[in-house]
């Protein structure tokens, strides 16, 4: 994938260079390459269920996608997956920072703790601003394209990548402002943009994207004091997204599920979020072989909420199946008297 | 009154204090005793020592009488507490990130805290109450019920300036006012171990001409109503007082159903008050309070010592909590800053002056925490016309 845009690049870029040399022919030459990769890389790339590859990919090949708005080119779709991709590596990393943060406080490792939380607020603003600059090429795209104001009015979007790319501007632009909180304001995000967010998610059919936008608006009433004045019941309504997911194939509502439900610190919220998941997972529910990316970023970031649940309790991280069964359950049958077996 | 006599208290005695202090704690706090003298200047308030939390812990003894457990380090020592924190937006919050940092440095002081957020601030405060939650971190109107002197810092227009609050923070992180800091009522004993600034609340209007309290009568103004204190300050006003909570008075006025709410700027960009100011509001830049964050514990559960340290650290972590208010300060549209004149802002504070005088006869305000600011003011600015007269 990674050789394929680099290769396309090249060629249209020599193209340009060869022919005439002038920025116009840049400009176009850069659209075609992009267009090219939009049309025929993304789909296979969100196919792919392999977060960690799209994470570091979305790394290492961003610079290259960013350098051809110098050339006149609007890159903004492609951007926003491989910023998404990218923020995915620095959460990755924030979070490994905040679990031996937890380690180290359990075991009364002053410095170490202390070292580790500034390495995760660190790495927490490095996944907002990518977030937040992800968000921002959206907006300005979609409400220059459109003639919209975010949150105020929909775009009426005809590809499935636009509504795609739509879906992950906005998540992208709540996770920079969660980011951002946890970077202790280091970014700066504005905080209304979860207010937006919770308008814009009206736009998506429910249907079509796993119930992720209802969740995602659900969690913005936990989240957001007034929200959720006159709806209804929002860990009801994750809930429900959640059995959404399952039937589309596609568990990105568990992932919102689980972190509104860590927002409120209740553990049986909490651990039926992790249930939620687990089951799914026990179950072998069949994953949507388009968006399978998707499935896997909304698992890996559940796996994460259960990581950092099980290592602020126990100290270690979840696991194999501690997304179904919690340290403090027995799993020993107690309705059965010992003695009067073996005697 | 405890205060009183405390900050009337003769030279001689003060520094016999202050030289039992700083023997006790191999740290000279004179020029924090100094500020209760009331004959410093403001250059003395600005020189007030920073603490250097890791001293006072190592030099803190325990009480050989006292059945708390003694300040520790070791891991295999240290006692697991709730702390339970307000946040309106819960775990995910601002004041909860920023609590984890103070769950590291209260391992140093032998407390291993278990975060626990709430977005529910009267939550919060009842699971403090019946000693669910070892400590809490809630507003300093939710911490009156517990503790009135550090609970009546939100008075009305007693604090006019951050400078002003960081020399208050200051103050009582000091060892000279741990006395007020502990409370005993129905048997039980708190103790509040750390004050953070929340930001200075305003008035967001939806008619910049509401700029004086004139303007005021009639107005519909959103409350929270179990501050007793705002309900009687709108009646005075005579405007109306709409009883609302944290999760609707952004609505009520972005919605028009309120004129006026007052709110600090933390607010602005997340309930989008912006929406409610509209083309005609604007946000009145006299203070009309200072919001807190104050951590309360119940002492009994804490080694001993805790509490002083605890305030002493969090004192020292003014200026990060500062920056993180300045920061939503800063998003506010420059526009909507209502300007008011220096006659009105005459009239904004003989008017807070006059209610405050009158809500501490009914027994609302503590008279030693309206005694201790008004000090304060006066250092500050001894020109003001309240510096020679009496009744606060």
């Amino acid at each position: 994938m990674k050789g394929l845009i680099a290769k396309s690049m090249v060629v249209a870029m020599t193209a340009a260079m060869t022919l005439t040399g002038c920025s116009q022919v840049y400009k176009t030459g850069a659209n075609v390459a992009l267009h090219f990769a939009e049309n025929n890389i993304v789909p296979p790339i969100i196919a792919l269920d392999d977060t960690n590859m799209v994470c570091v990919s979305g790394t290492s090949l961003q610079p290259a996608i960013l350098a051809t708005a110098a050339m006149g080119a609007d890159a903004t779709k492609l951007a926003v997956l491989l910023y998404a991709g990218s923020a995915l590596c620095a959460e990755d990393t924030a979070l490994e920072h905040e679990l031996a943060y937890l380690r180290a406080s359990r075991a009364g490792k002053v410095e170490e703790a202390e070292d580790a939380r500034i390495a995760q607020k660190r790495w927490s603003a490095i996944a907002s601003r990518r977030q937040y600059a992800a968000y921002q090429m959206f907006q300005e795209k979609w409400e220059r394209d459109y003639h919209i104001k975010l949150g105020e009015q929909c775009p009426t979007m005809r590809t499935d990548l636009d509504k795609t790319i739509y879906l992950l501007g906005m998540v992208s632009g709540l996770q920079a402002v969660v980011n951002d909180i946890s970077s202790q304001g280091a970014v700066n995000v504005p905080k209304d943009i979860a207010a937006v967010v919770e308008r814009g998610m009206k736009c998506l059919d429910n249907e079509q994207f796993w119930g992720t936008p209802m969740a995602v608006r659900a969690a913005i009433w936990v989240l957001l004091p007034g929200a959720g004045e006159g709806k209804p019941d929002p860990f009801q309504t994750m809930k429900d997204s959640t059995r959404l997911g399952e039937r589309k194939g596609v568990r990105l509502s568990h992932a919102v599920y689980a972190l509104a439900a860590q927002a409120t610190g209740k553990d049986d919220l909490i651990r039926d979020a992790l249930r939620t998941y687990g089951h799914s997972v026990d179950q072998n529910m069949p994953v949507n072989p388009k968006y399978k990316l998707f499935d896997a970023m909304g698992g890996h970031l559940v796996q994460g909420i259960a990581d950092r649940y099980w290592t602020d309790k126990t100290g270690k991280r979840a696991p194999e199946d501690g997304m179904t069964k919690f340290w403090d359950e027995s799993s020993v049958d107690t309705s059965v008297k010992v003695d009067d077996l073996l005697n | 009154m405890r205060l009183r006599g405390y900050l009337d208290v003769s030279k001689q005695g003060m520094i016999a204090q202050a030289q039992k202090y700083a023997k006790s704690q191999g740290v000279v706090s004179l020029l924090g005793l100094m500020l209760f003298m009331g004959g410093t200047t403001s250059s003395v308030i600005a020189a007030l020592p920073s603490h250097d939390t890791s001293k006072s812990l190592i030099t803190i003894a325990p009480s050989a009488s006292s059945k708390a457990q003694p300040i520790v380090r070791s891991s295999s020592e240290l006692v697991k507490r709730r702390l339970c924190v307000w946040d309106i937006m819960g775990q995910n919050g601002e004041i909860y990130a920023k609590l984890k940092d103070y769950q590291v440095k209260a391992a140093t002081l032998g407390v291993d805290f278990d975060l626990k957020g709430y977005v529910d601030e009267r939550v919060a405060s009842e699971d403090f109450r019946v000693r669910y939650c070892d400590a809490a971190v809630v507003t300093g109107l939710r911490v009156r019920p517990f503790n009135s002197f550090t609970g009546s810092i939100e008075a009305v227009g007693a604090i006019p300036s951050y400078d002003h609050m960081r020399t208050l923070v200051s103050v009582l992180s000091n060892p000279a006012a741990a006395q007020y800091m502990t409370t005993t009522m129905d048997g039980q004993t708190y103790e509040i171990a750390g004050i953070m600034p929340f930001g200075a609340a305003y008035g967001f209007v939806n008619d910049r001409k509401i700029d004086s309290p004139e303007r005021l009568p009639g107005k519909k103004i959103a409350i929270f109503d179990y501050d007793k204190a705002e309900a009687k300050l709108v009646r005075n006003l005579g405007a109306q007082s709409d009883p609302s909570d944290v999760t609707n008075f952004a609505g009520k006025f972005n919605n028009g159903k309120v004129d006026i709410v007052i709110s600090p700027a933390t607010a602005y960009r997340p309930l989008e008050l912006y929406r409610g100011l509209g083309k005609t509001g604007g946000i009145v830049d006299y203070v009309l309070a200072q919001v807190s964050l104050q951590l309360m514990i119940h002492p009994d559960r804490f080694p001993e010592g805790f509490g002083q340290a605890s305030r002493t650290y969090l004192a020292s972590q003014y200026d990060a909590y500062f920056k993180t208010v300045q920061g939503y300060e800063s998003e506010v549209d420059p526009s909507y800053w209502v300007r008011i004149t220096a006659d009105s802002r005459k009239r904004y504070q003989d008017m807070a002056r006059t209610s405050r005088i009158d809500l501490i006869k009914d027994g609302i305000y503590d008279k030693r925490m309206m005694n201790l600011l008004k000090k304060i003011r006066c250092q500050k600015e001894p020109s003001l016309a309240e510096c020679s007269e009496g009744a606060e």
